[in-house]
């Protein structure tokens, strides 16, 4: 409870000076818009179910984006890892691809795809696959040479040794490509919503493009907030409690 | 060979081995035409400074690395890989972190045949006894002491039930005093199991503490001699007889380095 005053502290501090920064009258509201306007503009589409909707649309977006990255992640991670043939080949197109900023795959995707919801999870499986896939690569690369010997003197081999040691003990570290390709799905998608317009079903990124052609920027802040929020959650609540799992089991920092 | 001379556990035939130069070049020779042979029940000392080749001897034995010339051959059989009856310990601590330590030992009897979960679990805790860690088996490998990590691969070790032991300098790492504790444990356990033990070491002390045999190594990776140890088990760091023979294989060592150096 304790550890979370200082937090809170702070928000409020923040809030407070941008409160009274708008009150002033220094900005223009449809510059920056005050945080009591931005919270009634969340009450309302909290009410209205319109947050609601756009959060599932958002989120079943980037689960499925971010498991096929991930998926296909590990496959190809594991292929760089055990073929020079991959790294040679696979290796480098992930190398220059991990650099291109995924906003860059919309046109295409749009062009392939249409305005569909394909197009969608394309570009967030672009945005992701790269980065994870190497990650996973350099994990199994750190794997230290000497489990490997110590499980093959006791008699493990070929898929023995991948399940029952070279997989475990990378774990920690796959975790953490996992958490980074997390996190350029979640950036992909919102580039993606903001291009792509699917007409029935409108995700966060696309409330929050509304909210720049309408001008109304107290729609965009309370999106941007929701969006923070969603990323703390998940760090909270899906990737710290793995963390200190391995933390706590390993020794690990 | 007579019919009562009895076959040795282990044949080490002409066994060299080079590794590249780091800079390219000539390779660096780590063994040069070793030969030894090792009987059931033998535990024998690999004695040497660092750099002689005794790791690179029994990484060889334990079919980890292949011979560029000569054999290695276990119970008359030519050694092509790593095998469970050729059970090596390392020198660096080798336990698996994602399993507890009962799950370290339970791992090792994955691979012999026909044992429930159930009974390997128990087999495991069998190990563990003998080595004085029942009460540890649910801690993790960071949680234990250097000395109860080296019991613990200990276990492990022995839980392939190999016909020999490899054991890379077990105790290096180790203070004194826990060391001590450990010498009279592994006299115990190798009286107890009768498995055959090589190990490698630099302690002089140690190899006269625990062996029946030292034998004695020079860079590049040459057998200069050996030396029986004729003493009782159990044996002490600190007995008299056994400080004046280490004294004399410390002085062997000693000459047999400045003739490499002359």
């Amino acid at each position: 409870m304790r550890q979370s005053v200082l937090p809170c502290l702070l928000a409020a501090l923040v809030l407070g000076i941008w409160q009274g920064f708008t009150a002033s009258g220094w900005a223009s509201p449809i510059l920056l818009p005050s945080p009591l306007l931005t919270a009634r503009w969340l009450y309302e589409a909290v009410r209205d179910g319109l947050l609601a909707d756009a959060l599932l649309v958002t989120l079943r977006r980037l689960l499925t984006g971010f498991a096929l990255g991930l998926a296909g992640g590990l496959v190809l991670g594991v292929s760089l890892r055990v073929s020079a043939l991959a790294r040679r080949t696979l290796g480098l197109a992930a190398l220059g691809l991990q650099t291109l900023p995924s906003v860059c795959w919309v046109p295409l995707a749009i062009l392939w795809f249409g305005q569909t919801e394909a197009a969608m999870i394309f570009v967030v499986v672009m945005g992701s696959l790269w980065a994870v896939s190497l990650a996973v690569k350099s994990a199994l690369e750190a794997v230290p040479p000497i489990y490997i010997q110590a499980a093959r003197v006791m008699g493990a081999s070929g898929r023995q040794l991948w399940a029952g040691v070279v997989l475990p003990a990378a774990l920690p570290q796959i975790l953490a490509g996992a958490k980074l390709g997390w996190a350029f799905a979640w950036r992909s998608l919102m580039a993606a919503e903001i291009y792509v317009v699917v007409m029935d079903r409108f995700g966060l990124g696309q409330v929050l493009h509304f909210g720049r052609e309408l001008n109304a920027m107290e729609q965009v802040l309370g999106v941007m907030l929701v969006i923070v929020l969603v990323g703390v959650l998940t760090d909270y609540c899906l990737f710290r409690p793995a963390e200190n799992f391995f933390r706590r089991t390993r020794g690990l920092g | 060979m007579s019919a009562i001379t009895p076959s040795p556990v282990l044949e080490l035939d002409a066994l060299r081995k080079a590794f590249p130069a780091p800079g390219g070049g000539a390779p660096v020779s780590a063994l040069s035409g070793v030969s030894l042979r090792v009987f059931a029940g033998e535990y024998v000392s690999l004695l040497g400074e660092s750099g002689c080749g005794k790791s690179t001897l029994l990484a060889l034995i334990a079919g980890l690395l292949p011979p560029d010339g000569g054999r290695v051959i276990c119970e008359g059989r030519e050694v092509s890989g790593p095998d469970r009856h050729r059970m090596l310990m390392f020198q660096a601590d080798a336990l698996f972190p994602w399993l507890d330590v009962l799950g370290n030992v339970v791992y090792s009897l994955k691979f012999s045949s026909g044992l429930s979960r159930k009974e390997r679990e128990e087999r495991a805790l069998e190990f563990l006894t003998l080595v004085g860690l029942a009460d540890f088996r649910r801690a993790r490998a960071h949680e234990l002491s250097g000395g109860m990590r080296q019991r613990a691969a200990l276990a492990r070790a022995l839980a392939a039930d190999p016909r020999i032991l490899l054991m890379d300098e077990p105790f290096s790492a180790l203070d004194a005093m826990t060391r001590e504790r450990l010498y009279a444990d592994v006299q115990r356990i190798w009286r107890e199991t009768g498995k055959t033990i090589i190990m490698v070491t630099h302690n002089v002390r140690e190899a006269v503490c625990l062996s029946t045999r030292v034998v004695l190594m020079k860079p590049p990776g040459a057998l200069t001699g050996e030396e029986t140890v004729d003493l009782p088990y159990p044996r002490q760091m600190n007995d008299v007889a056994l400080a004046v023979l280490a004294g004399k294989i410390h002085d062997r060592l000693r000459f047999s380095a400045k003739e490499a150096e002359a």
